[in-house]
């Protein structure tokens, strides 16, 4: 259980990114009418995030300080 | 340390001390008002914007507002200036700290710890944990450092200070906290994904951001390490309530028992022995402190 819950924690990034950014970007792109109908829309909006957290935990941070 | 060398006896750490402990008895009614109500407000918001009742940009301006005023209440809490060392009143000290933290998304313990390794080894480059912000090139490096989560990244300190063992305790007791606020945040995004950007995530990072820059990046440009070279006094354009009076912040680094909204009647009467001192600074300091510029420009 500690050991999983280390993994978790190892890649908490990958998932801010993936539950964090996906839900935001999903919740605003649900908001632009000209995207409505667009098909995989959340798909994409949670894939994007959990790009987005993949390339910050390889980064090792999320900006470029 | 012998910190009576080169000043004379009118001016010895001891009277300078005795001052200090006239200011550092008073109970700070005012500053746990503040600390509870911030995060009695922001808990308001989110029933008020779910319900419509005001819109979810107000709601973003106040949370913001929120975040920025939670920190100082803390940090009175972190020092034991509830409690006074009354050992009955320690949970005013830990409860207070630890509700108003809420609007920063940000575990009392961890912020307790470190800001005390903060004040005894203040500029010391690897047992510092704020010296990242507080010796930053730039402004931007602070706001990229306080937007990126490396401002209050102290994980590397559980290691620095392994030995300490009331150090690793707290910090342990921070991290199950820490956790947590991650899973809280994690399930309202999935359920109200904007009102936790607007309503906690984003002022959180605001009130960071402000906390950073004014209590760790302005009062410690350019300072060395050693009890009165470690802060300085400064001036800015704002008038002082609105940084939290930290041109102050000199005077909390030598004293830090005094209460926060002491601290000017306390400068007034200090302002001899940081001359004596040498304090950079001391001499500009106005004979009576009132409203901005609390450093004659």
């Amino acid at each position: 259980m500690v050991k999983v819950l280390e993994i978790i924690l190892d890649h908490n990034k990958v998932w801010f990114g993936l539950i964090f950014i996906g839900s935001v970007l999903n919740a605003i792109v649900q908001k632009i009418n000209i995207l409505n109908g667009a098909p995989y829309l959340t798909a994409i909006c949670f894939f994007a995030g959990f790009v987005v957290g993949v390339i910050a935990h390889i980064r090792g941070k999320w900006l470029w300080v | 340390m012998n910190l009576n060398s080169n000043v004379s006896e009118e001016f010895s750490f001891e009277k300078e001390k005795a001052v200090a402990r006239k200011y550092a008895q008073r109970f700070q009614w005012e500053m746990i008002l503040i600390g509870i109500g911030q995060a009695c407000v922001w808990l308001s918001l989110w029933p008020l914007v779910m319900n419509e009742i005001i819109p979810l940009w107000s709601g973003f301006i106040i949370a913001s507002f929120c975040a920025c005023m939670s920190y100082l209440p803390s940090h009175e809490a972190q020092h034991g200036n509830y409690s006074r060392g009354n050992p009955k009143k320690k949970w005013i000290d830990r409860f207070v700290g630890s509700f108003t933290l809420i609007t920063l998304i940000y575990p009392y313990e961890i912020l307790r710890v470190t800001h005390m390794k903060h004040h005894a080894y203040t500029n010391h480059e690897d047992k510092d944990p704020d010296f990242i912000t507080s010796n930053a090139n730039s402004v931007k490096e602070v706001i990229l450092c306080s937007l990126d989560g490396t401002s209050t990244d102290y994980a590397k300190y559980k290691d620095i200070y392994a030995d300490d063992a009331a150090f690793q305790k707290a910090f342990d007791k921070g991290v199950n906290v820490f956790l947590a606020y991650r899973l809280i945040l994690m399930i309202l995004v999935l359920l109200f994904p904007l009102q936790t950007l607007l309503l906690w995530w984003l002022p959180a990072k605001i009130g960071v951001l402000y906390t950073t820059l004014f209590f760790s990046y302005y009062p410690h440009i350019g300072t060395e390490v050693g009890r009165y070279k470690n802060t300085r006094f400064w001036q800015h354009w704002m008038p002082r309530y609105i940084n939290h009076s930290m041109q102050l912040h000199f005077v909390h680094h030598l004293h830090p028992n005094i209460g926060h909204y002491d601290e000017p009647k306390a400068i007034e009467e200090l302002k001899p022995f940081l001359i004596a001192r040498g304090v950079p600074g001391a001499e500009d300091i106005p004979d009576r402190i009132t409203y901005n510029p609390l450093i004659k420009i």
